[in-house]
């Protein structure tokens, strides 16, 4: 009996994380604005010199990115185009992820700035600040 | 509370085929479908009322009762295939997905494997660099081991059909994924299949250059980590 009821909150635990899953990401940590600012600082987004690709300067930019929402709406080719050539890697191919810090090593606390596209991969749905590392495999 | 992963496996794939399932439920009736075509109704504001006053014949007089199902926008086919809609999939991956929720499932859980075995061996990872290409490689080695070739490449594809890449990271994604996928086959037909023994292959090739990195730069471990 205790397995039956095990094994059907499972079911239903799962069937819940898969409805949630519709609107997040598996595994996905992501930091709010004021929490970036926080721990970041602020600087005014310079594109030339996001563009240089200096992991060491780019963290309170994205600040400014995710803060005002400056790519939202806007063609994801625009970032491409003004911020260079992506560097890092979430999820899918088709998110445009920009490393904004220097590599601290192996499982130690890493983010990135990542561009979801909207669903016809045109324009920026959303900017935000993702948790790279240290993940737990479910399966 | 411990539980073992085949255990979390099956759990898994016994909600999605649920939730499969579960989208046959409430599709309109196969003939109604067809006396709906014939009768020419317009998707659209008035579409239940015109709907309702098509005339019926012994075959079609309950098909009045499904003018709210069929007069619906045409939905995704299964629950699954709505529910496992991700940002950033390409349209081809969304039409796959739709056609085959089972099999996307699986195609989903492999990557997130190829993910997790890239991040264990190459910490560092970004785009376009050895991990990007050892994703590659792992994704398609394993689901050419769960999907089949055919399946595996339809799935593989429909992932780089993406509008955003330029033409040379997908020539790069493409070869990493033929190479991947071989190597797989020959793991399995020679009987030496395993995760690592595919981690270990990838290693090997990028050790030998035999994998395409447009960014090269990332240090390739000796042994999978």
């Amino acid at each position: 009996m205790k397995k039956i009821a095990l094994v059907i909150g499972s079911l239903f635990f799962i069937l819940f994380s898969v409805f949630c899953l519709a609107d997040t990401f598996f595994q996905a940590e992501f930091m709010k604005p004021a929490e970036a600012e926080k721990k970041w600082g602020f600087k005014l987004l310079n594109k030339d010199l996001f563009r240089t690709g200096d992991h060491n300067k780019r963290a309170w930019m994205a600040v400014d990115v995710v803060k005002k929402n400056i790519y939202v709406g806007k063609p994801m080719k625009l970032v491409r185009q003004e911020l260079g050539e992506p560097d890092s890697y979430f999820f899918s191919d088709t998110i445009y992820a920009y490393k904004i810090m220097p590599f601290p090593g192996e499982n130690k606390e890493i983010w990135h700035l990542v561009f979801i596209p909207d669903e016809n991969l045109e324009n920026v749905k959303e900017v935000k600040i993702h948790k790279k590392c240290c993940y737990k495999l479910p399966f | 509370m411990k539980m073992s992963s085949p255990l979390m496996v099956i759990i898994i794939y016994a909600v999605f085929f649920i939730f499969s399932f579960s989208a046959h439920c409430t599709q309109p009736d196969a003939d109604c479908i067809n006396w709906f075509k014939a009768g020419k109704v317009k998707l659209g504001k008035d579409c239940e009322l015109d709907c309702a006053i098509l005339s019926t014949d012994m075959g079609t007089f309950i098909c009045p009762d499904q003018c709210e199902l069929l007069c619906k926008p045409k939905m995704s086919k299964s629950i699954l295939g709505k529910i496992i809609y991700y940002p950033g999939l390409t349209p081809a991956e969304r039409k796959l997905i739709e056609k085959s929720p089972e099999d996307a499932l699986t195609a989903f859980i492999q990557k997130t494997r190829a993910e997790w075995s890239s991040n264990r061996n190459f910490p560092e990872q970004g785009l376009n660099d050895e991990a990007d290409a050892f994703r590659h490689f792992i994704w398609a080695g394993l689901l050419t081991k769960e999907l089949g070739p055919e399946k595996a490449k339809e799935f593989l594809n429909a992932h780089e059909a993406n509008p955003l890449q330029l033409d040379s990271e997908r020539e790069m994604d493409q070869f990493n994924n033929n190479i991947g996928g071989s190597s797989a086959q020959m793991l399995i037909s020679n009987k030496k299949w395993s995760i690592e023994n595919l981690e270990k292959s990838a290693l090997d090739s990028l050790r030998s250059k035999n994998l395409r990195v447009l960014n090269p730069g990332l240090k390739i471990p000796e042994v999978p980590k």
